[in-house]
């Protein structure tokens, strides 16, 4: 104490020193026991005066630990570390915990030895500033940041990278990797543009995170494609931060938000959407959306379009209503339709609406717009004010719709002008309608309608309806039969024709033919009767000729025979005259023959004929009375032409155009017949000019081809050839013309079939 | 010249067989001409001929419109017979009408189908024929 007092003022000096200080000090002797301290002391660790004096380092009042929150063994305690090593202990921190550790007081030790002149240790000084505060806050924000990197790290798709100055990577989270593609250990240390910049975009990155660096120009969040590791393409949202680490120096953190879904999204709505719009284009149909709150009404273009406006034909905007629609709609169906709309709309909305109307296009045309909408519902199914619709053009198929519409009425006005009975039957035989004046029916329609024919009808007469409503189906033709039946005094016939339309069902129409069949029949017995009458009449018309041929045969046998032994009496002119009189009898009952062999049905017995050589025969054996006559026969048929003929028929014909060009010569000059043909068409023209007599046709013509009709006043005219020859001409098919004038001539033309 | 033995002549019309008659005799070709009135009576005497072993007339001339027997009648009775062939038949008819002719080419007469008046020239040329057949 002595010593104490020497020092006394130095002492004071130091005591107020030791107190002024922020830290707690506190001094040991050699043995640990602690021989001075300040208040600071006293507070941070928590005692009082007469608790600490005296005290050594071992205290069961209170212990240290670690930042760790181990608690130390009295060895590792500052006092006992400065001891044994004699040396100063810089700042550490310890922990001070009093009984059961409830709450620990964070303090920063350091701790010097005093060392007397020998340099033994005499005593330690231990301060200790109270730095719980500090170590708190540190934790906590230690806790925080921890609890951001666990989140960063965890996030899905959404990519945390950290950059320094140098654009290396400093921090690479989880999505990143999943992201990009590259392990957090592939990616620490490399370059930003090494690793997920594409080529096009490095410069500028390089030249923004730089700038961004240097002079804090700021880069602003935006839509990027940037690279993965395998050099896909990587759509992402990009934002930046800027952070200042206490050294001052600047990283630059990147968060990235993976788009490939939302881009897929995006891609696939607007797939959709065009999808619907190309359908909506093609399809002729306009969109319209009505929104009932306000009256908007929104439309596509092609609500215009398929009318032939552009939408900018119209001042048009939302709040122009339906009025746009009204003003486009056909003035007749205008309030018709509106009001459908409007009443739809003041309804519960629960079906869908559908309207039929007609707006004018801008040619003038009328279309036919078939709109149909629904409300927007609700996710609850509740209605919204919204509703949604379409128009589509269904001109074509209403005006088919019309016609058909006529074409019904005026087949239904057609069926009921024909006095049929019309039925429809099903193929098993089922009467299923009828048309008819039922005056004409013999059933009542209950009595057959739903019933079958062979229920209805005799078993005769029902066979032959379901053979013909067969064969009307399977065999897709009209089908004809024909029955009768017995009704009150007379037999009725009937004429059924059975169409099929479809598989099923036959349309059988049945006319009543009694009256034509009567006629039929009555004409069949005067047909049968005049046949017979005509066949007696042409036995009597043979029997005639052979019995007046047999005479004149006779005359002229006798008047031969006579010529043979007494010629001197045909000096006698009436002997000459009888004579004359009997060929001409003879030559007259001849013509009458060939008539009556005349066949008009001749047609089987044609054959292809060359022509030349038969008129070159024919030609042969008039040449002796042709020469007499002094005519000029000149055939100009050619060698190859071919007609079709009966052979006979042809020989008469011929003969008879050349006999006549003889007897009807002209005796005023040079006689000629000259036989040319022509083919026009399907026929050839046989025409025999000649330069005789001449027919007036005026008077004639008429008449010229008659029977027993001559022009001539020649002696030798018997005019029955003309007539026979016509005659032939036609039954094979022909026909022959005359064209002639009195003193020039004549030609004959005779048009044969090919 | 070898003259043809017999004619026989089968003709209902007494002119036509007067006729007829006459104008053989003036060919002188033939012997003798036999006439039937119709064709009955002309198939009995070709049968009788027969039956009597006497020669066939060589020719016949036929008429067709006849009673009793008219000449179809006749041809269908006698062609059918063998002997038959032992005489030329010739129809000498009235009759132009071509239904008859085609009936006679069913007989194959076709070519020897005549009608009546014959000329003189015509039953001579006939004759002559039948006496140096080609």
């Amino acid at each position: 104490m002595a010593e104490y007092s020497q020092t006394n003022r130095s002492d004071r000096r130091f005591r107020s020193l030791l107190e002024s200080l922020n830290a707690g000090v506190v001094i040991h002797d050699a043995n640990t026991q602690i021989v001075e301290f300040n208040s600071k002391a006293l507070e941070i660790l928590g005692l009082t005066k007469e608790q600490i004096t005296g005290k050594t380092a071992f205290d069961p009042h209170w212990h240290f630990i670690d930042e760790n929150h181990q608690i130390l063994s009295v060895d590792e305690y500052p006092v006992n570390r400065v001891l044994e090593t004699g040396k100063r202990l810089p700042a550490t921190l310890f922990g001070i915990c009093t009984e059961n550790c409830t709450s620990v007081t964070w303090v920063s030790v350091s701790g010097s030895p005093i060392k007397n002149p020998d340099g033994a240790v005499e005593e330690i000084l231990i301060s200790f500033i109270d730095i719980t505060k500090r170590i708190e806050t540190q934790k906590n924000l230690r806790e925080s940041e921890e609890r951001f990197r666990m989140i960063f790290e965890s996030l899905p798709k959404l990519s945390v990278q950290g950059y320094n100055k140098d654009r290396e990577v400093i921090y690479w989270n989880k999505a990143s990797e999943e992201i990009y593609g590259y392990s957090k250990e592939q990616a620490l240390g490399r370059k930003l543009e090494e690793l997920i910049i594409p080529d096009n975009l490095k410069e500028d990155v390089i030249r923004d995170v730089s700038n961004w660096m240097d002079h804090g120009l700021k880069i602003p969040s935006s839509e990027l494609e940037l690279k993965r590791a395998d050099g896909t393409p990587l759509p992402v949202f990009s934002n930046h931060i800027m952070l200042e680490t206490p050294e001052g120096e600047r990283e630059l953190y990147c968060i990235d938000i993976d788009l490939t879904n939302l881009k897929l999204t995006e891609e696939k709505l607007r797939e959709n959407e065009e999808r619907y719009r190309s359908i909506i284009a093609v399809s002729n149909t306009g969109a319209w959306e009505y929104n009932l709150e306000n009256e908007y009404l929104w439309t596509s273009p092609e609500y215009f379009t398929m009318l032939g406006y552009s939408p900018d034909d119209f001042n048009y905007d939302f709040e122009t209503g339906i009025s746009v629609w009204q003003q486009l709609m056909h003035p007749e169906d205008r309030d018709s339709a509106s009001r459908r709309f409007l009443d739809y709309l003041s309804g519960e909305m629960k079906d869908p609406y559908e309207n039929y109307f007609r707006m004018v296009h801008r040619d003038g045309s009328t279309r036919w717009i078939w709109s149909r909408g629904q409300n927007l519902k609700n996710p609850d199914g509740s209605p919204t004010k919204i509703v949604l619709g379409t128009h589509i053009d269904i001109t074509k198929s209403k005006n088919a719709e019309e016609e058909l519409k006529q074409r019904e009425a005026y087949l239904s006005s057609l069926l009921k002008t024909i006095p049929d009975l019309t039925f429809v039957l099903s193929r098993d035989g089922t009467y299923l309608d009828y048309h008819a004046d039922e005056s004409n029916l013999l059933l009542s329609p209950q009595q057959f309608l739903g019933k079958k024919v062979s229920d209805v009808m005799p078993q005769e007469i029902a066979n032959l309806q379901m053979e013909a409503i067969e064969q009307a189906i399977s065999g897709r033709k009209l089908v004809e039969f024909r029955y009768s039946i017995p009704e009150e005094d007379e037999i009725h016939h009937y004429n059924v024709r059975v169409v099929a339309f479809g598989l099923e069902r036959v349309i059988a129409m049945i006319t009543d033919i009694t009256d034509s069949v009567r006629n039929l029949n009555q004409i069949k017995e005067l047909l049968k009767k005049e046949e017979e009458q005509n066949l007696r009449l042409v036995n009597f018309t043979h029997i005639v000729s052979h019995n007046l041929r047999t005479h004149t045969a006779n005359m002229l046998g006798l008047i031969s025979l006579t010529e043979m032994e007494t010629p001197e009496v045909f000096e006698h002119e009436y002997l000459r005259l009888i004579k004359e009189s009997s060929s001409h009898l003879e030559e007259t009952i001849s013509h009458l023959n060939q008539v009556l062999d005349i066949n008009l049905e001749m047609g089987e017995n044609m054959t292809e004929i060359r022509l030349k050589p038969v008129l070159d025969a024919i030609i042969q054996n008039l040449a002796l009375q042709a020469k007499r006559s002094g005519v000029t026969i000149r055939n100009e048929i050619p060698d190859d032409l071919h007609v079709r003929a009966v052979p006979a028929y042809l020989d008469s014909i011929l003969l008879n155009m050349l006999t006549n060009a003889i007897k009807f010569r002209s005796d005023q000059r040079d006689s000629y017949v000259r036989i040319y043909q022509k083919i026009t068409g399907s026929e050839v023209v046989l025409s025999f000019e000649d330069n005789g007599l001449g027919i007036d046709l005026d008077r004639h013509g008429s008449k010229l081809f008659g029977m027993y009709k001559t022009f001539h006043g020649k002696k030798d005219s018997k005019g029955l050839g003309l007539f026979i020859s016509r005659y032939q001409v036609e039954a094979m098919g022909g026909r022959i013309e005359v064209s002639s004038k009195p003193g020039v001539g004549t030609t004959f033309h005779i048009y044969l079939p090919l | 010249m070898k003259k043809i033995n017999q004619v026989l002549l089968v003709e209902d019309n007494d002119i036509t067989v007067l006729l007829t008659n006459r104008l053989i005799e003036k060919t002188e070709k033939v012997n003798e001409v036999t006439v039937c009135y119709n064709g009955k009576e002309a198939y009995d005497k070709i049968q009788e001929m027969l039956e009597n072993g006497k020669p066939l007339p060589e020719i016949l001339l036929l008429d067709l419109v006849m009673p009793v027997w008219d000449g179809w009648e006749f041809l269908e009775r006698f062609t059918p017979l063998k002997e038959s062939e032992q005489v030329e038949i010739f129809i000498l008819t009235s009759s132009i009408s071509k239904e008859d002719m085609e009936k006679a080419e069913r007989f194959g007469l076709m070519n020897n189908y005549l009608v009546k008046p014959i000329s003189f020239s015509k039953l001579n040329e006939l004759f002559e024929r039948r006496n140096s057949p080609a």
